[in-house]
């Protein structure tokens, strides 16, 4: 009589006793706990940098700066300001997202974005009755607290309710995912200004891959990235937060459904590995303050 | 607000000169094709390549209707020869308004480079500030023509709503526009057609104003609650008599540093008198705008920390709420009407059959 055949089908154990006694369900339940182990045994992957350039001086702190927006692309090892990765291809379609064919375009670019910011006057004002109210209260406010004071300063309710809960939850996301080691408790959006600081950053080391300036020029813009965006944050967590929600928000508009983080937040690991000291992330060793 | 009257910015020494003449001839297939190379159009969405897959497709139809016309298939489903022949028409006025739309825009582009103008022939998610363009979750516009020059800056084109794999279309019927900069930033003012409206205005918040004569006739005026005075200082009556001029045609939008002039979908950018008319006005549109808020300041506005380029209160940046399409509703309310019709029927159609019997 063949094996099955002592199988009832209609007796639940019966079949669990059956697979039980089979060897190769086993064999499957060994690799699928295998494979997990592995994964988390498994230590993350270090953050390479190129041997070719420096990695703990003012210029490599400098150029950290755009750490999220290189490695995303990806363009090359964080602080390397030629972006050797880029392919033709991926040059011909930055040339055509970003506008930049001509030098004076690609200078132009860099100048929006480190001036303009991607910024809308309403989430400006937003975020700062927000930093304004948390310097008051001592502590992060609330969200009913928050919209109080939107409602306050004249903005509209319904619209500061959907603000509020889309700053919150991104907020959030990037907490649990990067970890609240990193991104503390007390550590808040008080403006989006991060994504496009941090793309300027990018977009200056792609201009000299494209031939539109050489590392001395591409290095004496980060500085001015720098010396203009960094004042308005007090870490590289607090930038690193501002540069996912910033894009977030972007891209969403502020509407935030439920797949929006994952299609456009997917920079949180490049957070976690660039503050992670283990990983030889360089945000966690290079000061946020320069000099 | 300041109650500075402003002075009007000085006349150019050289006249502003438009050549109309690429928009006066029709382009050749040699012109078409340099077009779709210079634009950078991509080679799925090319004349020959479009050509190809409808030649292919009606090809394939009468290979198709050969072959069921051997087996003795039509004979016994003639319905089958309607399809083909539907399916054959449907590619062919496809392709015809394809062709006619590519024609078009490479007229525009023509005339865009000529006048030392930058054209795009497609662009996506510009993000815009205009009430019209935020509500849409993706935007995509068509024959774009920008101009830097300094007497007329502007961005025109034609834009439509469109949808993603993850998500649908938000509802909203295809527009022209032209943006206009301004030279500072200013409280946000909807001049709401009220024959035809483009922008969305039901749902938005703030006051409602009929300004004066035949203009509260054609237009209403939304403004945030506290800026009237504001939207009177700004729309003077010299201005307001050149908006007429946009008749039941157009509506206008304040926003942020930006004017924007909303015009209906079928608006011929390519026909030269077309083209001239609109000219003339966002020209003159932008001046009289450029003087009247060139010394504009929101007096309630506070400074806030990191509010650098923020010159407008919270309450003046943006009228409150989306703005809901009355296709929108007009859609819903059918869908709600329909499958209530349905149940209805499904529930008590027989009896009503009945009583209609007798």
């Amino acid at each position: 009589m063949h094996p099955s055949a002592r199988v009832d089908l209609n007796d639940l154990g019966s079949v669990v006793e059956w697979l039980i006694a089979q060897w190769w369900v086993w064999v499957i339940v060994g690799v699928v706990v295998l494979f997990f182990l592995v994964i988390w045994i498994m230590p993350a992957a270090k953050v390479k940098p190129s041997e070719k350039f420096s990695t703990d001086d003012r210029e490599a702190d400098a150029i950290a700066l755009g750490f999220l927006q290189i490695v995303n692309m990806p363009s090359g090892p964080w602080n390397d300001p030629t972006a050797p990765a880029l392919s033709a291809n991926d040059k011909k379609h930055l040339v055509e997202m970003w506008g930049v064919p001509t030098r004076e375009s690609w200078l132009a670019a860099i100048d929006r974005l480190v001036t303009v910011r991607r910024r809308r006057d309403v989430w400006v004002t937003c975020l700062s009755l927000r930093a304004e109210l948390a310097q008051r209260l001592g502590r992060v406010p609330k969200a009913k607290e928050w919209i109080a004071a939107i409602v306050e300063a004249g903005g509209d309710k319904r619209d500061a309710r959907g603000f509020v809960t889309a700053i919150e939850s991104v907020e959030a996301q990037v907490r649990k995912l990067v970890g609240k080691d990193i991104v503390t408790p007390d550590l808040y959006v008080r403006t989006l200004d991060g994504y496009a600081l941090g793309q300027a950053v990018g977009l200056t080391t792609w201009g000299v891959a494209l031939g539109h300036a050489d590392v001395p020029e591409a290095r004496a813009i980060i500085r001015r990235i720098n010396e203009e965006g960094r004042p308005a944050f007090s870490s590289w967590a607090d930038f690193g937060l501002s540069y996912i929600v910033g894009r977030v928000m972007h891209w969403s508009d502020g509407s935030i459904g439920e797949k929006t983080f994952d299609k456009y937040g997917d920079g949180w690991s490049e957070f976690k590995a660039a503050a992670t000291a283990k990983r030889n992330g360089p945000w966690a060793s290079l000061p946020w303050r320069i000099g | 607000m300041s109650a500075a009257t402003p002075s009007a910015p000085r006349p150019d020494a050289e006249p502003l000169r438009i050549e109309l003449a690429p928009l006066r001839s029709t382009p050749g297939i040699g012109t078409l094709l340099g077009y779709e190379r210079a634009a950078g159009i991509p080679l799925h969405r090319r004349f020959f390549t479009v050509l190809a897959g409808v030649l292919l497709l009606t090809a394939a139809i009468v290979v198709a209707l050969w072959w069921l016309g051997r087996i003795g298939m039509l004979e016994r489903v003639p319905l089958l020869a309607g399809f083909g022949v539907f399916y054959g028409l449907l590619g062919a006025a496809g392709f015809l308004w394809y062709a006619v739309a590519l024609s078009r825009r490479a007229k525009l582009a023509l005339f865009a480079w000529t006048n030392g103008w930058a054209y795009a022939d497609l662009l996506q998610d510009t993000r815009r500030p205009g009430a019209a363009f935020t509500r849409m979750r993706r935007s995509m516009e068509r024959g774009v023509v920008a101009s830097d020059d300094p007497r007329i800056p502007f961005e025109l084109g034609i834009v439509h709503s469109v949808g993603s794999r993850d998500e649908g279309a938000t509802l909203q019927r295809p527009f022209g526009f032209v943006e206009l900069p301004l030279p500072v930033k200013v409280p946000h003012i909807v001049l709401r057609n009220r024959r035809r409206s483009i922008v969305p205005t039901l749902g938005l918040r703030g006051a409602r104003m009929d300004l004066e004569g035949h203009f509260a006739t054609t237009f209403q005026v939304l403004v945030p609650e506290g800026y009237q005075r504001d939207a009177l200082y700004i729309f003077t009556p010299d201005l307001m008599a050149r908006v007429l001029d946009l008749g039941a045609a157009g509506e206008l939008e304040l926003v942020e540093d930006r004017a924007y002039l909303y015009l209906p979908a079928r608006t011929r950018f390519d026909a030269p008198d077309v083209m001239r008319g609109i000219i003339e006005l966002a020209e003159e549109l932008h001046r009289r705008l450029a003087a009247r808020t060139a010394a504009y300041r929101d007096e309630t506005a506070v400074p806030i920390a990191h509010g650098e380029g923020v010159t407008i209160g919270l309450g003046g940046q943006r009228l409150g709420g989306q703005g809901v399409s009355l296709l929108a509703v007009a859609a819903t309310s059918a869908g709600v009407i329909l499958s209530a019709g349905i149940t209805a029927f499904a529930l008590f159609g027989g009896n009503l059959l009945r009583s209609f019997g007798g």
